[in-house]
């Protein structure tokens, strides 16, 4: 498996993140509320959500976050520190959906903490729906002195 | 009849302080990194995370600011953890999460993890009065080390 190592000074403003697709199904979603010690019955009892007065089970909004993070380290690469993720959750995830994780550089700055890259992020599902937006992330990478 | 405003407003400056019975776990970033079907080698090899620069395998980032592995209890009818205690005791919809990263999380780190419920309001939405709740968690391991900072806000509909 090739690993793309990103060099800070290669980065510019207006580069776009390479997308991701995660394709969601319950089994998925029941993975996820056992990693993250969640049993919460409105993520995968479809009786019990309706009662709840919900149409299906639906997806952990953190889950979502998990999905930003890869699309960042993925783009950038193993010599990258995630330092502040942030969004907002705006539609419903349910088992079926497919959604496509984007961003784009929209700041780099070089701080005493290392070369600092800020991306704007969002979702979309197969609808077109902005599932999560806005999202911000801030990258830390390894000046070359760092090295 | 207390109003669920005036309700979650009372749980504002509450902190409940979480520490882990047990360390992190190898198998814990494993079945995380499964579970979001991402297979990054940094969270699967120790060696190809020292090679870059990490003393061990890290935790997916993301990880700890959603478990809830640290807290030792069981679980109530809706399926969630009876020791989580306040915050436990609602169940609201994400409105959204901002996480702030320190360090990379290793699998022989122990976490005890602070909760804080910080703010809660009300705001008009699209359809109706919404109330938010803004809760702080703050994650540090056995040499107190900071590690991570999450901060979530969930929202619940007043009754009618």
């Amino acid at each position: 498996m090739s690993v793309q190592v990103r060099d800070f000074g290669g980065i510019h403003v207006g580069d776009e993140l390479t997308p991701i697709v995660k394709e969601i199904g319950m089994a998925r979603m029941m993975a996820y509320g056992a990693a993250t010690w969640d049993f919460v019955r409105l993520h995968y009892d479809a009786d019990y959500v309706r009662e709840m007065g919900f149409d299906a089970p639906f997806v952990d909004g953190q889950m979502i976050g998990g999905f930003l993070t890869q699309l960042v380290q993925d783009w950038a690469g193993p010599d990258a520190f995630l330092r502040k993720l942030s969004f907002r959750n705006r539609v419903m995830v349910y088992p079926g959906d497919s959604l496509t994780c984007r961003g784009v550089v929209i700041d780099i700055s070089t701080t005493e903490e290392g070369g600092m890259v800020e991306c704007n992020l969002w979702v979309d599902n197969q609808r077109n729906e902005k599932v999560v937006a806005p999202s911000v992330a801030l990258i830390r990478f390894p000046l070359k002195a760092d090295k | 009849m207390v109003s669920l405003l005036d309700k979650l407003k009372q749980t504002v400056g509450q902190e409940v302080i979480f520490q882990a019975p047990d360390e992190m776990g190898r198998s814990t970033l494993r079945q995380y990194a499964l579970a979001i079907g991402d297979f990054n080698m940094l969270y699967l090899d120790a060696e190809f995370a020292n090679a870059h620069g990490l003393r061990d395998a890290m935790a997916p980032p993301t990880l700890i600011c959603d478990t809830w592995q640290y807290i030792d209890s069981d679980m109530d009818d809706r399926g969630g953890l009876v020791g989580r205690g306040i915050l436990g005791e609602l169940n609201g919809l994400r409105a959204g999460n901002e996480y702030e990263f320190f360090q990379p999380i290793h699998p022989d780190d122990v976490i005890t993890a602070h909760w804080r419920v910080k703010d809660v309001y009300e705001r008009a939405g699209r359809t109706g009065s919404l109330v938010f709740q803004v809760i702080e968690a703050t994650f540090y391991n056995q040499r107190e080390e900071l590690l991570a900072r999450n901060t979530e806000t969930m929202f619940y509909r007043p009754e009618a």
